[in-house]
């Protein structure tokens, strides 16, 4: 059950087609190791639909996939999306309402809140992308080596993952933002740290799950060097749920970074991130909410759009997953 | 189904019901909408409850001595009282003490104190007690702020029960400026004893209002002292304060202060937002109460002890680049007044003249760097010897006051003049120790005073501390502030300031910015809230209307 | 049973013990000196050593390290170095406030979680469950703070129903609760919602139904016991997010607690007070993991008898 549960956190989607609902198998581990085949795919909107509602989805789908590939534009690209420069600052223009020549109104300081958006995605993404990249390779490694070699191996592991987690993930974000003065690379590191022991206890109950399969043991049998079958049959078995996590993991990285620009700690860049400006946008909520409802949405809109991406990338990898 | 939801509700009344406990918050002064009545006599009685930015510190150290942190001295000044009191025109009027006299030679200075004021703890104030603070601000192993506001301070001799004679090791002209403000408040010496170090959570002063208790970093409650009748010249009644109780909220945060307010809860509260001292001054429903905070104001300090800030020519060359005005006019929305001095313009000595006397000048200063060797580079940032010019500026404090808001205006003026300023925030620790070593362009700050022997505090290497803003280590500079201090004649004083403060902005020692107004917000019948001549907020004659 | 207890109570001390050490190790390696700090910025290179020796950071980490879980041992956190404060005594003030609120909150979330999680399964598909679906969406994708805000600006400015910030009574709490208690709702109604779409296709459900009993008794009588099951296992684990989303609530409606109390100790490295901090939420997250193993250990007999297989 715990060993679901895991999984369930880390794709808090609930999406059982990785293995939930279990039944406790007696089985030679502690209390905590219930593992099961996985049962029929379920999906997390429906169950398969009727004809409108597939549209719908496809529907959503596609929209998803259209507002991430803009962002990604403007990350690329920023210049030919960005009506204004995001350095530049209109003095006679400051704390404007949201009309056609500003999308979403301008900043206190006169600066465009759309071009702001637009140049923020880069630093949002990059955040976000590499936090995600650190937090996947540092948790599959813990989370691999821990589920698959079992024994006091995972024993220990598992405890150093605790401890990782007792400690409340902002506290240790702001340790390293502390540690190491805020930039965008501490930003990275810490973001990651905060998230490493997610990834490694949901690949670590992925690597348990799939250690038992019969194929496994026959592999073993056959001879196969402990490396070459984590090379060859775990690893494929991990790339969803890292897929999974990752896409969540955008999320996470944003919300994260937001959190400790609120807090002080976020980097004053020339293009701040999102989670910058709504932080700093915060004081003039009652004069001029465009200046945190914009970038508030598009933090929400990249969340939900790669939370949406992720769930018909789970569908469509589901089947090949399942069985044993 | 239904049954579902109701347990839903149980269970979420049950959980937050859970919290329930103690007594109610207490509420703003009066209640509902104000009605416009003329205003009558004060009232004695109710509560007024004041959300002012404590910042978020988690522990109040209610030491006046102990403190140099501004929001706890507007707590403090309703609960320790001084000797004298600040009037206006470099004036001081009565407080505790009656009157007093100066010797002719600066060194000692002799006070009659009142004698029937009590503390709150039924101790006597007295000569004795006089004696006792001022030791105990002195003790170096007490390592408290406001040893540097005695300055040369040798002893008090108690002449008799209610006459002290302070004697100083030279003449020290700023005593009685330093002596009106709350960090040389008189704390009772039976409380300093009994609770020694433990003092800043039992603060027992002479004050309108007496210390009740305190949640650790979010109130602080205060009483009426029903024995008090000494109040400093100038205020508008004697006898006990009108206020029953007197509650400091402290909500850091700028959105959530201004909806305190707004929402009723809080009588009054200080430090508004630009943005929304803009409506809240055309509103009826509220009042303004404003005064100028005595201040070192806010100045931008290079590095001078660090390459390339050595060289005279090129700090100047970074002023030019700043537009200062329009920085000030976009971040403060008109809230706030330029500085051309670092001194505000209400302290002794400052220079008028300074006003206006330095502009903007890109052209001038893109020249001087060009002709100095500093080529732009193909990203806009000047390059010398294959060093970028890059303006590393260290900060601990947030954006405080929007002084974070003020560098992202002036980082986009630099820019254009091939600067690249970066900001480096810190956590305190950390920031304590890169400013020690030296290790940043540019720090900024400020610091309030009432005299302008602050310069000294800031910008003299013998007087300054350790992690201080200021690098600067001018012979001339110091000869003139140390002269400053001794010299007992106004006259005299005011013409070495004003030397002084030409000489700072000559050399772009410092680049004044902003002058900071402090401002308090009240509801329509919250009446007779003041803020004193040093900028702090005074409640002593504030009355609600019922 | 009793075996299974011992084992996971040692085990939780170790890791205790653990983010304890941890959090020590990375402290020390943070910049600057606390000594430098508590001294002041008036402070001479001799107060501050005088200082150093008073706080005792000038003597090597393993010794102070050693020193501190001495006292531990004795019940002694040490004293806060920015105000020599009793950190047992700092903490004790703080705590209630901070466990009030945490407790609350994850009533709210446990509440909301399984009710709209309920709901959402049992009318799966319509639009009852795509509203929640969107919602629960919506909530995690937004920074705490702003709904927050948003709270603050419709139902204390704009209504006047609820006071922005004290402590006495239900009210100013309400605010804080419903926010954080939205927010962790949502990985909860996913696990209820998915526990029972995927319990309602098992085979023992179908005979159920063979039997006659109704659709809403077997989900509630059924269903739902498997699926709490898992849920408080979750519960466990979003222990460590709810602290974190504490620090952002406590600040932002100028309430005390832990979460302020942490993070300016982490800022002015004083140590004994993040150390006891840290200890206090170390001690929550495997308590209640621990409670959560031993629930789940005397709920389903199976995994006792795998634990008392195990035993032989």
């Amino acid at each position: 059950m715990k060993a679901a549960a895991e999984r369930v956190v880390g794709s808090a989607e609930g999406d059982p087609s990785f293995g939930a609902a279990p039944r406790a198998r007696p089985g030679p581990r502690a209390a905590s190791a219930v593992l099961q085949p996985t049962p029929p795919v379920a999906d997390v909107l429906a169950t398969r639909p009727s004809g409108v509602r597939a549209r719908l989805e496809v529907y959503l789908v596609r929209v998803s996939a259209l507002v991430v590939l803009f962002f990604l534009v403007c990350a690329f690209f920023p210049v030919i999306v960005a009506p204004y420069r995001a350095t530049d600052m209109l003095s006679d223009a400051i704390l404007v309402a949201p009309n056609w020549r500003h999308l979403c109104g301008t900043d206190q300081f006169g600066r465009d809140v759309f071009s702001l958006i637009v140049y923020g995605a880069r630093q949002s993404l990059l955040v976000t992308f590499c936090a995600t990249v650190v937090a996947s390779a540092a948790g599959a490694f813990l989370g691999l080596l821990s589920g698959y070699a079992g024994g006091w191996v995972d024993m220990v592991v598992m405890r150093i993952i605790d401890m990782w987690m007792a400690i409340p993930s902002i506290l240790l974000a702001i340790a390293v933002c502390t540690a190491l003065g805020p930039s965008l690379p501490t930003l990275v590191l810490a973001v990651g740290v905060a998230l490493i022991p997610r990834y490694a206890r949901v690949l670590r109950a992925q690597a348990l799950a799939v250690r038992v399969r019969s194929y496994i043991e026959a592999a073993r049998v056959s001879g196969a060097s402990h490396a070459a079958i984590l090379r060859r049959h775990v690893l494929p078995q991990c790339l969803g749920p890292i897929l999974v996590l990752a896409t969540l993991g955008a999320g996470w990285s944003i919300l994260i970074g937001s959190g400790l620009s609120f807090l002080g700690f976020g980097v004053n860049e020339e293009r701040p991130d999102w989670g910058y400006l709504v932080s700093e946008g915060r004081s003039y909520l009652t004069v001029a909410w465009w200046t945190v409802t914009c970038p508030g949405l598009a933090i929400a809109a990249l969340v939900v759009s790669v939370n949406l991406l992720g769930d018909a990338l789970r569908g469509a990898l589901a089947p090949r997953s399942s069985g044993t | 189904m239904i049954r579902l939801r109701a347990l839903l509700t149980l269970f979420a009344v049950l959980a937050v019901g859970a919290c329930g406990k103690g007594s109610s918050g207490g509420g703003g002064a009066g209640g509902g909408a104000a009605s416009v009545q003329p205003i009558g006599q004060p009232v004695s009685g109710g509560e007024l409850v004041f959300g002012f930015d404590g910042a978020a510190v988690t522990d109040f150290a209610l030491d006046p001595h102990k403190s140099a942190f501004a929001p706890h001295h507007r707590v403090l000044r309703s609960i320790f009282d001084s000797l004298v009191v600040a009037l206006p025109a470099h004036r001081y009027g009565p407080w505790l003490a009656k009157s007093w006299q100066i010797s002719p030679d600066g060194r000692s200075y002799t006070f009659q104190l009142r004698d029937d004021v009590k503390f709150h703890d039924g101790t006597k104030f007295d000569a004795e007690a006089v004696k006792f603070n001022f030791d105990r601000v002195k003790d170096p192993k007490n390592a408290f702020f406001s040893t540097s506001d005695i300055g040369p301070y040798v002893s008090t001799t108690v002449v008799d029960a209610y006459t002290a004679r302070v004697e100083f090791s030279e003449p020290y002209a700023p005593f009685l400026a330093n002596l009106a403000k709350s960090s040389l408040g008189i704390v009772s010496p039976a409380a300093a004893r009994t609770y020694g170090d433990q003092f800043p959570h039992h603060p027992v002063g002479t004050g309108p209002f007496r210390f009740k208790s305190l949640d650790p970093a979010t109130e602080i409650a205060l009483e009426r002292n029903p024995d008090y009748k000494w109040p400093p010249a100038g205020a508008a009644h004697e006898g006990p304060a009108w206020l029953e109780r007197l509650t400091f909220k402290n909500v850091p945060e700028e959105a959530t202060r201004v909806a305190v307010l707004l929402n009723g809860q809080a009588g009054a509260v200080d430090l508004i937002p630009p943005q929304n001292l803009v409506e809240l001054r055309s509103s009826a429903d509220y009042q303004l109460v404003e005064g100028e905070l005595l201040n070192h104001n806010y100045s931008l300090y290079l590095n001078v002890q660090r390459e390339p800030w050595k060289d005279p020519r090129m700090r100047e060359a970074f002023r030019k680049s700043l537009d200062l005005d329009a920085a000030v006019k976009t971040v403060y929305l008109g809230t706030a007044a330029r500085a051309w001095s670092p001194l505000s313009p209400s302290i002794l000595g400052y220079d008028e003249s300074l006003e206006g006397s330095w502009k903007p000048d890109r052209a001038g200063a893109a020249a001087a760097l060009d002709e100095l060797g500093w080529k732009t580079g193909p990203d806009g940032v000047r390059v010398k010897d294959g060093k970028p010019l890059t303006v590393v500026f260290v900060d601990t404090q947030g954006n405080r006051e929007k002084r974070l808001d003020l560098m992202t205006v002036l980082r986009h003026q630099l820019h254009d003049n091939g600067f690249d300023l970066h900001t480096d925030s810190e956590a305190s620790g950390a920031y304590l120790a890169k400013s020690a070593a030296g290790d940043f362009d540019l720090l900024a700050g400020s610091l309030f005073a009432p005299d302008p022997d602050v310069l000294r505090r800031i910008n003299s290497p013998s007087f300054r501390s350790v992690g201080g803003i200021s690098k600067v280590d001018d012979p001339a500079l110091n000869a003139l502030l140390d002269a400053g201090y001794r010299e007992m004649d106004p006259l005299a004083r005011t013409k070495i300031y004003e030397t002084a403060q030409r000489l700072i902005v000559d050399k772009t020692y410092a680049i004044p910015v902003y002058v900071l107004i402090y401002s308090v917000a009240a509801k329509r019948d919250v009446h007779g809230v003041a803020i004193d001549v040093n900028g702090f907020p005074v409640f002593y004659d504030t009355w609600i209307q019922s | 049973m009793i075996r299974l207890v011992l084992e996971r109570t040692v085990a939780s001390l170790v890791v205790v013990l653990g983010a304890v050490t941890l959090i020590f190790l990375i402290l020390n390696w943070l910049p600057g000196d606390p000594a430098s700090l508590v001294a002041g910025e008036g402070a001479s290179a001799e107060t501050i050593e005088h200082v150093r020796i008073q706080l005792g950071t000038d003597r090597p980490l393993l010794r102070q390290y050693r020193e501190y879980l001495v006292g531990l041992a004795h019940g002694d956190l040490g004293r806060s170095y920015v105000t020599r404060e009793p950190v047992l005594a700092k903490i004790e003030s703080q705590f209630p406030s901070t466990a009030c609120l945490a407790l609350a909150s994850a009533a709210v979330a446990v509440a909301l979680g399984i009710g709209m999680g309920v709901l959402s399964a049992v009318y799966r598909g319509r639009w009852v469950d795509q509203v929640f679906q969107v919602a629960a969406l919506f909530l995690v994708s937004i920074p705490p703070f702003w709904l927050g805000l948003l709270g603050i600006l419709l139902f204390s400015v704009k209504l006047r129903w609820l006071p922005v910030i004290g402590r006495g009574g239900v009210a100013p709490s309400v605010l804080p609760v419903a926010c954080l208690g939205l927010i962790f709702s949502v990985p909860l109604l996913r696990m209820v919602r998915n526990g029972i779409i995927e319990a309602l296709d098992e085979p023992y459900v179908m005979t159920l139904r063979a039997k006659g009993l109704r659709a809403r008794r077997i989900v509630y009588v059924h269903v739902l016991r498997n699926v709490l099951m898992s849920t408080v296992t979750l519960l466990g684990i979003l222990v460590g997010e709810l602290l974190s989303g504490l620090v952002i609530v406590e600040i932002l409606f100028a309430r005390q607690g832990l979460g302020r109390l942490a993070v300016e100790a982490v800022s002015n490295k004083d140590m004994p007070v993040v150390q006891g901090a840290i200890l206090l939420t170390s001690v929550a997250y495997v308590g209640i993991n621990l409670l959560v193993d031993i629930s789940y250990a005397w709920i389903d007999p199976r995994v006792r008898v795998a634990a008392a297989g195990r035993a032989r």
